[in-house]
Order: C-alpha cells, then structure tokens, then sequence
C-alpha cells in the first residue's frame, strides 16, 4: 500500500463519514427512466403488479411532470393524477436489511411494491382513484422537496416493481404542476464494514486481483468457485487492514468465478448472480468481446449516473469484458473522498464489481498523484500490471502499461507527465517494444490528452496533445495500431480512418491523410461503408480512428470543427466497442440511449489463431519491398525453377530462369503486376506487386 | 510565399498558447475575479500561481507566486512551486535556493530531493544531482524505470570512468522493479555497447530475444551489431532468423510500414553479408 496508516485514518474520516453506518445500494436512483402513463384516466388492470404488461406506457428520465419548467420529461398537462412504473432486479434480497424510499411529490403520492401499498404521502386514507385529490397544495420550495420512508423488506428475487401515482390537489389554473422523482437505497446486511468495492483488477486469463476497503481493521478472506453454491477455494491474508487486495491464481480462462469477502467473523459480501469474475480467454484467442470506455467521467452527478444507465440499458444482462477509465475519473482534484463519490458509490459499483477496470492517468487524477513517484490515490486506488503479467513487455511502472484481452493488446500510455512524452523518453521506447512485440489480431491505444480535437481544449494549442500526436502517433500508426481512445475534451469527436496527420488542424488534407476508398466516409456498413484496414497494397496495415470521448460526466462546448473528424458532438454519453473475429463496431451512446454515432472497422484478413499460423507450412512468395520502383526481393521456402512478371493484362513482361534473390523493375512502368513462381515440382506461388512509391 | 504564411500561422498559432487549455482557463479566470475580492490573500495568489504553472505560463506564475511570499506565506509547498517553476524558467540556482527553504521545513521529503536533482543536473552540477537522486532512490516507497534511467545518465555525464556505477544502478533496477523490465533491459545493453563490452551485449541481446514474444527486430538488431563486430558468420546466422521471425508473423503484422522496413533492412543486410 501507498498511503500509510495516519495517511488513510484521515482519508476515511474526510471521504467515508456518511458511509461508516452501512454498506448501501441504490435500486432506484434519482433521474431515473420510468415508465408513465397520463392519459386522463386510470390505468386499465392492476398496473401496479409486478407482472402487469406496461409496454404500451410512455418513457422518460426523472424529474418527470409538468407546470414548473424544471422537468427532464413533461407529461401531459390535462392529467390530474400520473401514474409511474419502474422494474428492476435483485438477485438476494436477503441481503437488504433496511430500506429507504425518497420521494420528490407535487402534490401527493402513493407509492406500492410488487403491488402492496407501502407509503401514502400528503394523500387522504381510503381508496383512491383518478379523481382523487391529494390532501393540500404543494407550492414554493415543497415542490423541490424530498420525503424519507423507512420501510421493511419485501423485495422478491428476480423482477421487483414500484409503481407511483401522482395526484394533484386540485386541478385549476391554481395549481397547475405536478412533478415526480424517486430514489430506492437498500442497506445491506453485514456489509457494514465493506465501504469500498470489492472491485475487480489485473485480470488475466489465469488471475485475477480483487479489492475492497473496509472500515474496520480486519482480515482479507475471499472465497471463490464456479459454482455459487460451493465456494470452496478460499484466499486469505490474517494481517489486519482497511485496504484489501487479493491475488487469486490458478484459475481457468473465460471462466466465471463467483466470490464471497469475508472478515475473520462475517460475510461482507455475499455471492450472488451479480458478483462474479470472468477470466480472460485463452491470449491470442478470438472471442467476441464487449469494452466500455467512459472518459472524464468523475462529475458524481446525475450526468454521469444517465451515461451509465444509458449502457446498462444498452447492455442488459450481458457481460462486459472491459472497463476503460480514459481519466479525469473524479473531479475536481483526484483524491480519495472524490473517488469514492465519483467511481465506487452510488456510481459503478455494480460494474467494478463483476468486470475489471483499467485506467489512464487524467491532469485532474494528477493533480493529487504524482506518475513520476506513482504515489497519490490513483495510483492507490488501481492495480495495474507493472511485470507484464496481463501480457505485453514489463514497463516496471504504473503509469503506462498493457494488456490482453483474446486477440486484442491494450496500450495504456501516460499522457500526462509532459516531460516524458518525446521520443527518446522511457515511456516511448517501451511503448514500440511493446507494440512490436504483440501478435494481437487488434491494437488499441489509450491515454488522456487526445491528438486531435476542438472541443474544451484544443490540440492545435496544448503541449501533451501535441506531442502525442507528433512524437506517439507516427510510432503506433507504423506497427498497425487499429483505434486511440482518448477522454480530456469534455465533448466525443470520433475521426475518420485516418493516416499520418501529425500537422496543426489546418493542415489536414483528406488526400494525403485518410486511408482507402471510403476511409472519409461515416464508416458505417450500409451507409459509406466500414473502413477496411488491408494487408496488402499501398495501404497495407494503414488506417486508425482517434475517439475524444470525454463526455461521460459533463459536456464543456467548443468549436468542435476540427477537420480530421466526422463527428462532433457536445453532447453526453460513452463509447461501447464490440470486437468480434476481424470486424471492430463502435458506437456513441448518449445519456438518453440514443446511439448518436457508429461505425466499423474490418480488417482484410482471415483471423486465425497464433498456433495455426505457426502450424502453417505451406511455402508462400513473398516479395520485398512492396510498392517498390527499384529492385525487389524475393523469399520463398520453396527453390524455384523459374519467376515471371505479369502485368495487370496477364502479359508476361519478365521471365527470370533459376531462383533468383531479387529481381531489377527499374523499368516497370507504375502499377499493379504478378509475381509467380515456379518450383522444380510445379507448383505455382503468387504475390501482387505494385510498382510505384 | 507558402512556406511563410504556413510559419507565420504557426508562430501565430503558438502565440495563441496562452488561450488552449478550456478548463484551465476558466479556473484562471475564476481565481482572478476571488483575488479581486481579496487582494491581500496569499493563498489565493499560490492557487493561481499553480494554474499559470499547470498553464505553461511560468512568468505569471512566479508573479503570483512572489506575490504570495510579499503577503507572508511561508508554507513548504510554497517553495516547491517556486523550485519548479525556475526550473522552467532555466533560473537552476534561484530553484536551487527555493528547495533549501523547503527542506528548512521538511528535510526528508523525496519529492524535494527528486526536484534538487533535476536542478542540478540542468546546472550541470553531477555530483550534487547524484546525491540527490540516489537519496530518492533510497527513500522512496515506489519507484520507477525513469528513476534509474536518469541517476545512470547523470553517471554517465561524468564519462565512461563511472562504468561500473552506472552499470550498477541499473543492475538495482531491475533488482527493485523486476528483472523483465524493458527498459532497463535495453538502458543495460546499450551501456554495455557503449564501453565496448562485446561479449556481454551480445549476451544481453539473447537475454531480451528471449523474452521476447516476437524476436525477428532484435534478431535483425543482434545481427546488425554482430556485422558492425565483423563476426560475419553469427551475423548471417542472426539475420536468417530475423528473415524466418519475419516470415512466422500473420499477414497483417507483416505489413505494417515498420515490418516493411525491418524485412527490407535484413535484406540488406543479408546482401552485405554475402557479399563479405
């Protein structure tokens, strides 16, 4: 650990207070979606039963009413009572041992649960109705109120639904608004001294790293199997402490693993079908892999909260493979206390706490931690491979690193330390060795300071985003890098399939910098078409698109007219990137769900394993250097007999007897030929050859 | 005429630094308006000092930095602001008497010496940068490759008598962060290149092929040195199994303009051994 005893009594006293009295979850957040219905009359059949059918009930975002402008979804205004539905899934209810309810009301309400009545707000007893009025007017700053209920357990496993109605008082010029919003906390059982996590790190196909913090001193014991009802392997630490980390190895890939956190007494979090870790796949493996990248999300707010559920919308109960923090994870300084609002409560415990999380170093995330001494609460905070355990070459520190996932290699670069960002920097001369040493069918680059955009800062101006782009992009562009995501703009700029633009934003030439045919198009199948990364021709290995997507917890404008980009947006949300064999699908969700933006990437080849290509020994021609104008080289396993050159016409212009080394097309005039040759045996072997620069 | 307005518009472009950074800008302007308010605040003056450090602009910096000393602030952190700003300034010995009023308050802290360090070396005063950073090395809880890389380069400044030195700082590398780590690996072999140690680069170029997941660039880069050596054979021998390293990799790693480079350059290299 980083941070030393007094160090983190005072970090606890400062960030936790509020949280020392019970682990919490949160059902239902504020600014929610929900279901309403307002068309003047009472929902036909029992609409506030669990099983009750409301797809043909409208959607929207909390605060939801009318009257008083401050609504995020205006219902109708001719409605006296609204009616509201919310499902959502707990898988051990068991473990909740209070429950609180919030309720925001204009003016009177009643709540019910799996369709019990559970709270009457500022409503009259007996039965109520469309028509009935609640007990008084609400107005002034009691429309902005919220209402606490302490109310006893009676979730169900599986779908649970609170329904709302919503009355007015009287329905006049008077008193024309009504407003709703909701909160649902649970407190759990025994979680009482879990206050951080757990949270999953460093995963690997055969290990993986969880964490959690405790408040009090206490053991680390965490049992795990892949049966939840049989949690018979256990990993255990006696030494007392509040930061916990466990290294579980040994373990089996793409395998899901459910867990329990013990103390030396208690259960501190209990399995269920929602706590789980999932080991990577077999390296180099193909699989189909989801990844969800927030950038600069660290607002802890009601922003954020929308671009999460917007993915957890998108997503459902699919699993995620990989979390990435583009950093600015918590605002406004990076500490402790801002991350435990910004990341671990009430924010993306449920995700941290079944798919593991990697992060780059953010100028917010180091205004508290130091890349150069990796001290401060990012570095505290995180897990990253250092020896290369996660795959790649050992970089020794923190601040950048990489990693696996099946047939994709992750490189996680520290934009921030401005002093290391040349090319004779230690982090530079890594990060070639790593990427020249990945046999990953997918290369994606991560760090904070994008290379190209016009949103809230401006790359034309700032000295890390230019030198990215000047000194990183060239390197990465040469050894086939497919996709950069980046965060610090707080808007999403996503390019097109770019080249070799290393210039001020003026100097971008489509021309010159964008790969293939339709490499300026939206790259969307259906539309202009995906961009094709080829392995052969004047583009070969070329191509890669450059995402600003630092939006995931507030939008800061700009001119967001920088020319290498095909969109730009100041809008809120968060990029999903789907991998699967050799097409790569990203897409733009925002907040409200809306997909804004999408496109494809297809790489011109077979995907095949590492060890069928090893196993392949078929002789191939290859031919060196390609394009050329000069003299090409010739390798083969094979002994020829003979080597022609074709034209594109299928004339014969060379023909050279015996098995040359290299073969003279000075006088080739520009364009596409064949190469064949012949062996003793007769077998015929091909390469395309393009004469030109 | 083309070529001066493309300058012109990048001097002016470079002009225009000062208006980059949104989010810094605003917090500037923020701090402005709060100073406004209360001008005899030294804090206030420290906290936007440290935004027209985090800016680049040192100048106003230091002013508000000096600012806040007039008005009576004396803390520690004071002085760290100041030591690193003249640092960026190139103002190595005013740095230098900042870090002393530092350490007057805090003599143990490893981000001071680190800084001391820096200092010294851009005065080009070794042996003094070496107490500092060794003085680092040996306090600090985490530390990093650059930790090792820079004491080995300020050896290295005072020429190749330190040898041993240098080559023992990196030794203590890779003792403390790993024994894989690249790129003391790689600071190892180059050092060892650089005193002539023949024997043990080639050794440390086997050592980091074999680490290595795919080995046709050091193979290749073996080979090189070996043909630079005259050892013609082993070099042949070396750029062979860079060319069937080559050869092993999928198609698309074969294409990349740095692999189109490298299957070049052993060619090269394979002609120049035939023809020897």
């Amino acid at each position: 650990m980083k941070i030393n005893f007094i160090q983190f009594l005072g970090l606890l006293f400062l960030s936790t207070t509020p949280l020392l009295v019970l682990g919490q979850d949160t059902l239902i957040q504020a600014g929610a979606e929900w279901k309403y219905y307002d068309a003047g009359n009472t929902p036909s059949g029992n609409w506030t039963d669990v099983n009750y059918n409301d797809s043909n009930w409208a959607n929207g975002f909390a605060q939801l009413g009318y009257g008083d402008g401050d609504e995020t979804t205006t219902t109708d205004d001719n409605t006296r009572t609204t009616y509201f539905r919310k499902s959502f899934m707990v898988n051990n209810p068991a473990q909740y041992q209070s429950m609180r309810l919030k309720l925001l009301r204009d003016d009177g309400a009643v709540i019910y649960i799996n369709g019990t009545e559970i709270w009457r707000d500022n409503m009259p007893s007996g039965t109520v109705n469309y028509s009935t009025n609640s007990s008084s007017a609400v107005s002034g700053s009691a429309e902005d109120a919220w209402f606490n209920r302490l109310i006893t357990n009676n979730l169900i496993v599986g779908m649970n639904t609170v329904a709302v109605e919503v009355h007015q008082q009287i329905f006049s010029i008077f008193n024309s608004d009504i407003s709703f919003d909701f909160q649902f906390l649970a407190d759990t059982i025994k979680q009482d001294s879990i206050i951080r996590g757990p949270y999953l790190q460093n995963g690997t196909s055969n290990s993986m790293v969880v964490r959690w913090r405790t408040a009090d001193l206490s053991a680390s014991i965490l049992k795990y199997n892949t049966d939840i009802n049989n949690m018979i392997s256990v990993v255990q630490d006696p030494i007392k402490k509040h930061n916990h980390e466990v290294l579980i190895t040994g373990l089996q890939p793409a395998t899901r693993y459910y867990y329990e956190v013990y103390n030396s007494s208690d259960t501190l979090s209990f399995a269920d079908s929602s706590k789980y870790f999932q080991t990577n796949p077999i390296p180099g493996q193909a699989v189909p892999t989801t990844i969800w990248a927030v950038g600069d999300c660290g607002s802890a707010n009601n922003n954020q909260r929308a671009v999460r559920d917007a993915y957890y919308n998108y997503i459902g109960p699919n699993h995620t493979d990989i979390m990435l923090f583009l950093g600015d994870n918590a605002y406004q300084d990076g500490t402790d206390s801002e991350y435990q609002n910004a990341v671990f409560k009430n924010m993306y415990e449920a995700m941290l706490s079944k798919t593991v999380a990697w992060s780059t170093i953010g100028n917010h995330d180091a205004h508290s931690a130091s890349p150069s001494n990796q001290s401060g609460p990012y570095f505290d905070i995180f897990s990253f491979p250092k020896q290369g355990e996660a795959g790649g070459v050992p970089s020794g520190t923190e601040a950048y690193y990489s990693f696996d996932y099946g047939n994709i290699h992750f490189i996680v670069l520290n934009s921030e330390s401005l002093g290391n960002l040349g090319t004779g920097s230690s982090m530079y001369s890594w990060c070639q060795n790593d990427i020249q040493n990945t046999n990953a069918d997918w290369i994606i680059g991560i760090w904070h300071h994008p290379p190209y955009t016009k949103g809230s800062h401006d790359s034309d101006f700032e000295p890390q985003l230019f030198q990215m782009r000047n000194n990183f992009l060239p390197m990465l562009e040469a050894n086939g890098v497919d996709l950069v995501l980046c965060g610090h703009s707080h808007s999403y700029e996503r390019s097109y399939f770019l080249n070799g633009h290393t210039g001020l934003a003026f100097s971008f030439d489509a021309a010159q910098h964008v790969v293939g045919a339709n490499g300026d198009g939206d790259g969307k199948i259906g539309s202009d078409g995906a961009y094709i990364k080829e392995t052969v021709g004047p583009n070969a290995g070329k191509g890669a698109v450059y995402i600003t997507a630092g939006s995931s917890g507030k939008i800061s404008g700009g001119d967001l007219d920088h020319p290498a980009m095909f969109s730009s947006l100041n809008e809120l949300g968060s990029c999903v990137v789907e991998v699967q064999n050799n097409q790569l699908d990203m897409k733009f969700i925002r907040e409200n769900g809306q997909i804004d933006d999408y496109f494809t990437i297809i790489k011109n080849i077979p995907i095949t394993s590492v060890h069928s290509v090893q196993n392949d020994n078929r002789p191939t021609l290859e031919v060196h250097p390609n394009p050329s104008t000069h003299i090409i080289n010739i390798s083969t396993k094979a002994t020829l007999k003979f080597v022609q050159v074709f034209d594109n016409k299928g004339t014969e212009i060379k023909f050279i007897n015996g098995h040359p080394s290299s073969i003279n097309i000075e006088d080739l005039a520009n364009g596409l030929y064949i190469v064949a040759g012949t062996t003793a045996e007769g077998q015929h072997l091909f390469q395309k050859l393009i004469v030109g620069e | 005429m083309y070529k001066i307005i493309i300058i012109l518009l990048i001097i002016s472009a470079c002009s225009w630094n000062a208006f980059g950074h949104g989010d810094l800008e605003r917090r500037i302007h923020a701090k402005t308006k709060a100073i406004a308010q209360e001008p005899k605040n030294p804090n206030l003056y420290v906290e936007r000092g440290f935004l027209y450090y985090q800016h680049e602009e040192w100048d106003h910096a230091l002013a508000d930095y000096l600012q806040a000393q007039e008005l009576g602030f004396r803390a520690k952190i004071l002085y760290y602001r100041m030591s690193e700003t003249y640092l960026e300034l190139y103002l190595f010995k005013s740095g230098l008497i900042c870090t002393q009023q530092y350490l007057a308050q805090d003599s143990l802290d490893v981000k001071i010496h680190k800084l001391r360090g820096e200092l010294f070396y851009k005065s080009r005063a070794y042996d003094e940068a070496i107490y500092s950073f060794e003085y680092v090395i040996q306090h600090s809880i985490d530390l990093t490759p650059e930790n090792y890389v820079t004491l080995a380069e300020v050896y290295a400044k005072k020429g190749p008598s330190q040898k041993e030195l240098i080559l023992g700082v990196i030794e203590r590398g890779l003792e403390k962060l790993g024994a894989n780590v690249f790129v003391l690996q790689e600071q190892k072999l180059n050092y060892f290149k650089t005193f002539n140690l023949t024997k043990q680069a080639l050794a440390q170029y086997d050592l980091i092929i074999n680490s290595s997941t795919r080995k046709e660039g050091w193979y290749y880069q073996k080979a090189t040195y070996l043909y630079q050596q005259k050892k013609f054979k082993a070099a042949k021998i070396h750029a062979e199994a860079a060319k069937q390293a080559f050869e092993a990799l999928k198609p698309n790693k074969q294409k990349t303009k740095v692999m189109i480079q490298l299957l070049a350059n052993i060619h090269t290299l394979l002609q120049n051994l035939e023809n020897q």
